[in-house]
């Protein structure tokens, strides 16, 4: 079985006199998702609901900051609930995905820590420093497992600290430069996770985290070119085009010769807005509005006609 | 021509598809299906595309102040590009030219309800009216995401009337469309062997529901009602996605003929008891009822959009005044321990199993 979809039911209902209960069944089994899916889907909600409540619940806790709690006490909790889940992932290693949670869990909690530490001796520090802590603290989890949302949250500590700093420390960073070193640092993080999975195949490399990061360095791109079109400092300017010229040309060129449409419709759209921006720049006269609105359509349209013919072209082959 | 006589054949065989069947107009439509087949990335650019488009082009019309002042003007040009929208698509029926009908189709629909609500100073009826235009669009035009639009124009007008009218602001709406998409996923059979000729809008309205409710669960979440009875809706509202979430596991049982042992009983009860809980906050309720019934009619788009709307309803817990953080911390740990508990006893003979 397994070649029949939910169009193919909606047709023949469309053109028989084919009874509903029968219907019914053949969507059960064709259509919707099925037992092996469920079980999946059941597994990762409870463990990832489950686990995700308990972590937040543990946040929203110490965020409380209840007095009546000895400083002692509360470090002390936290501690024990990092090596629980620690102690916890290591002897349950074989069962890989219960395993990868709890070290999930562990990095969270690393946070807390610091937060918690900063709570009780006022350490006065910036919010970039405790993220920094957090995240070099980190590090060698994130890259010890193959769990992608481990990785996500390595990178989004990775970013955050960035941002601090930017608003905290360097705040004489032009805003190119500041999108400059941002998109460098996400395609780093894209190309060593690829390396990584190319160099072991144990490493599977999700398409959704890849999309998600691949999406992120074009809003990076748009936000970076858009914004910089507006102000009078463009220092670091250049670059950041050359940086983001030389991404969207490697990953069309990774698209191309992997048959993955979507990168290439994302650089698409990206390059669409890209010239919706310059030319509104350019003039917010009405017949510029008329223009830009009317390159939108003829560059959508061409883009999907060149994609309709790529895929035509990878089917066959 | 010999897949599709494999498919039908398959489904004549195992599923008793009926003798009658019209082979003719069957192929006829696979050979317009497969002129324009299309992926989800596509249908993305497509709307995204039309809509940056209408957003330019309304710009020009309102700068070059075409028809800013006459609203009987704007009504006119959004029925004129409506009209000539469902002229253009019956003409040239190719998916290639979607983003130009989604900008013709949006811009009309933007013209029309300026010019409706100027012209009649009745927001009820210019929703209405636009109502049963986009009804009526519906059954000229026959493109996927062309009826998308028309079904989210549709439907947020149904919203936007119950939203007006009753003084429990959103939850009204919120109450009603989701139990539209419950129903509507649910009984998919009935509606398309029912309503047969009219079975190629039912996925576009699925599609529009989902993203609907989704919209919903965030305006509701940043509690949109202020002003409104909240308290007195809370409960009712959190009913659905209880409701949702109960129907789907006994479809599930049935389906998958699991017999209801002791341990099950106690799985319901625990489940029960952390949707009683999480009643407090009906807006997670719903966000994870619509990602259970997205995953169960296997809607890709609505489950990424659903999981990312309950990891922000969670978030978004943390900032809600009505109790302190204490007592959210304690109940997210309960149920937080109550979930693993029923992974770990679910999931024990699977895990004894592998071994």
């Amino acid at each position: 079985m397994g070649n029949i979809n939910r169009d193919d039911i909606h047709i023949a209902v469309r053109h028989s006199n084919w009874g509903q209960d029968d219907v019914q069944v053949a969507l059960e089994n064709e259509a919707n998702a099925s037992r092996e899916d469920w079980r999946k889907f059941c597994e990762w909600l409870l463990l990832g609901l489950g686990a995700s409540f308990l972590v937040s619940g543990i946040v929203f806790f110490f965020a409380y900051n209840w007095a009546g709690l000895h400083k002692f006490i509360k470090l002390g909790i936290i501690l024990s609930l990092i090596l629980t889940a620690l102690v916890g992932a290591y002897l349950i290693r074989a069962h890989a995905m219960v395993s990868n949670i709890l070290l999930t869990c562990a990095t969270v909690l690393v946070g807390v820590l610091f937060a918690v530490f900063g709570q009780i001796y006022q350490t006065g520090s910036n919010a970039y420093d405790f993220f920094l802590g957090w995240s070099v603290f980190v590090t060698i989890w994130v890259f010890s497992t193959n769990f992608a949302p481990m990785w996500l949250v390595g990178i989004t500590l990775l970013n955050v600290t960035l941002a601090m700093y930017f608003q905290q420390v360097a705040t004489n960073l032009t805003w190119p430069s500041y999108c400059l070193i941002f998109l460098g640092i996400n395609i780093l993080s894209i190309i060593i996770i690829k390396y990584l999975s190319h160099l072991n195949k144990n490493i599977i490399v999700p398409s959704w985290f890849e999309h998600l990061l691949f999406i992120y360095t074009a809003i990076i791109g748009i936000c970076g070119y858009a914004y910089t079109l507006w102000t009078h400092d463009k220092a670091g300017w250049p670059l950041f085009m050359l940086l983001l010229f030389a991404w969207f040309v490697s990953t069309a060129y990774y698209a191309i010769k992997n048959k993955k449409a979507s990168y290439l419709m994302v650089i698409a759209l990206s390059l669409n807005v890209f010239v919706a921006i310059t030319l509104s720049k350019i003039s917010n006269d009405f017949m510029m509005m008329l223009f830009i609105s009317l390159c939108m359509v003829a560059g959508i349209t061409l883009t999907i006609i060149k994609i309709l013919a790529l895929q035509k072209k990878w089917d066959h082959a | 021509m010999h897949k599709i006589d494999n498919k039908i054949g398959l489904l004549t065989q195992q599923y008793g598809l009926s003798s009658d069947v019209n082979m003719g107009a069957i192929n006829g439509e696979y050979l317009q299906i497969n002129g324009n087949k299309t992926s989800l990335g596509i249908k993305i650019l497509s709307i995204f595309g039309g809509l940056m488009a209408t957003a330019f082009f309304i710009a020009f019309l309102t700068i070059g102040g075409f028809l800013f002042d006459n609203d009987v003007i704007r009504l006119v040009v959004g029925a004129g590009f409506i009209a000539s929208g469902v002229y253009f698509v019956k003409r040239v029926d190719n998916l290639i030219l979607d983003t130009f009908g989604i900008g013709i189709f949006s811009t009309g629909y933007g013209l029309m309800i300026s010019g409706v609500v100027e012209l009649i100073d009745n927001y009820h009826l210019a929703a209405l009216i636009v109502s049963i235009a986009a009804i009526i669009v519906m059954f000229l035009v026959k493109g996927y995401l062309l009826n998308f639009i028309n079904a989210l124009v549709l439907l947020s007008s149904v919203c936007f009337i119950f939203f007006t009218e009753s003084k429990y602001g959103i939850f009204v709406p919120s109450l009603i469309l989701g139990s539209i998409l419950l129903f509507w996923s649910m009984f998919e059979s009935s509606i398309i062997t029912k309503f047969r000729q009219l079975s190629h809008l039912y996925e576009p309205i699925k599609a529009a529901l989902i993203i609907l409710n989704i919209c919903l669960i965030i305006f509701l979440s940043f509690n949109l009602m202020n002003g409104f009875d909240s308290e007195t809706l809370l409960w009712p509202y959190a009913i659905l996605p209880i409701i949702t979430i109960f129907y789907i596991s006994k479809k599930l049982h049935e389906r998958f003929e699991i017999d209801l042992s002791i341990e099950q009983i106690i799985i319901y009860i625990l489940i029960a008891l952390i949707l009683a809980v999480g009643s407090q906050t009906p807006y997670i309720l719903m966000s994870l009822a619509v990602l259970m019934v997205s995953f169960y009619v296997r809607l890709r788009v609505g489950v990424i959009l659903s999981i990312f709307v309950l990891i922000f309803t969670i978030s978004k817990y943390y900032y809600d005044l009505d109790r302190t953080l204490l007592d959210k911390s304690i109940i997210l740990m309960v149920l937080g321990v109550v979930l693993l508990m029923i992974y770990f006893f679910t999931s024990k003979p699977t895990m004894t199993h592998e071994k």
